[in-house]
């Protein structure tokens, strides 16, 4: 039972959280509002592109994932396409573990 | 004139879910090590899977299983609340998108909205070439897949073979540097992002969990306007 209530409490603070804005903003917005808004998906990308893994316990391991990673960016520049960034950074990861053993 | 809309329809909604599946191993190895964690802390394959299919936020489940054993009930609604704020700044992103849908299809997509699903589908939005079946589309297979592996792990428990050494959680910041990239078109695009960077890296260093994802999410895009505003200024 504790159990349940938990898990219905986290489904529903998840759930106000991402329809909140939804709902809020179902008007016409500010143009200074809209502008910001548009940024926020480029920002987040980034955010993204940082894996939680890369950063340990506030030091910064510059490993296997940091060279993929590289190898992932001239891909996507190149390509402007998910799946060959994908294919190459992942064997670019496990060639690169491969290699240092 | 009314079957080829639907045609239509039915063609964005099918590329939708098919965008998904670059990322399904990612999705589906996370899944199992959650179903795996969750059956640990003393959930039964039944709580298991309702978690996943009622809050559907794979961080926010992991997070919560951390703290599940010795944390209150209030505690652990909170954690899950503190790990998907970020949701606060990208649904705000995608409501102008969603204006004129019907409070059913944005309720839909409130609560099926994810970081992987977001990242597919906004960058149709802001070229204008967004769509909502595309997004509901996008949405399923997520969801689809993070079901069935929760499912699966929950079922085989311990008996799976250990898959971390592979590294399949990579997947997500590949896929999310294949979208990223096309999207930065012009200088301030490019600002937005290397401050976004920055902050990122930043606050990852300094914040504990996913509270660098707001930051740089937060910091970056008012950067991003400032500078769009000083550019116009004669």
């Amino acid at each position: 039972m504790e159990t349940a209530l938990t898990i219905s409490g986290m489904a529903l603070v998840t759930f106000l959280i991402r329809f909140g804005m939804i709902a809020l903003l179902s008007r016409e917005l500010p143009p200074l509002l809209a502008r910001w808004l548009h940024y926020i998906p480029i920002a987040i990308f980034t955010a993204l592109v940082i894996p939680g893994r890369l950063i340990s316990n506030g030091t910064f391991e510059s490993g296997p994932e940091l060279w993929a990673g590289l190898a992932g960016l001239l891909v996507a520049w190149r390509s402007r396409q998910v799946l060959p960034v994908i294919l190459a950074g992942m064997f670019a990861y496990w060639l690169l573990c491969a290699v240092h053993g | 004139m009314r079957s080829q809309n639907c045609a239509q329809r039915i063609e964005y909604f099918r590329s939708g879910l098919c965008a998904t599946l670059p990322l399904a191993p990612g999705v589906i190895a996370f899944g199992l090590v959650y179903a795996l964690g969750a059956r640990q802390m003393g959930l039964s394959p039944v709580e298991t899977l309702l978690m996943s299919l009622s809050v559907f936020a794979g961080a926010a489940q992991f997070s919560a299983l951390q703290v599940w054993t010795t944390a209150s009930a209030g505690v652990i609604i909170l954690v899950t609340l503190i790990v998907n704020l970020r949701y606060l700044l990208m649904s705000a992103s995608m409501a102008p998108y969603l204006q004129n849908r019907h409070w059913f299809d944005k309720a839909l997509a409130a609560f099926t909205l994810s970081d992987e699903s977001y990242a597919l589908t906004m960058p149709r939005y802001t070229s204008g070439q967004g769509e909502f079946v595309y997004l509901t589309g996008a949405n399923l297979g997520l969801y689809l897949q993070w079901a069935a592996a929760s499912l699966v792990g929950a079922l085989l428990g311990t008996s799976l073979p250990d898959l971390s050494v592979y590294r399949l959680d990579l997947i997500f910041p590949f896929a999310f540097l294949g979208l990223l990239v096309p999207q930065i078109q012009n200088r301030i695009t490019l600002f937005v992002a290397v401050v976004a960077g920055a902050l990122a890296f930043g606050g990852a260093m300094l914040i504990p969990g996913k509270g660098y994802i707001l930051l740089a999410g937060l910091g970056a895009s008012l950067g991003g306007v400032l500078l769009e505003r000083m550019w116009k200024q004669p």
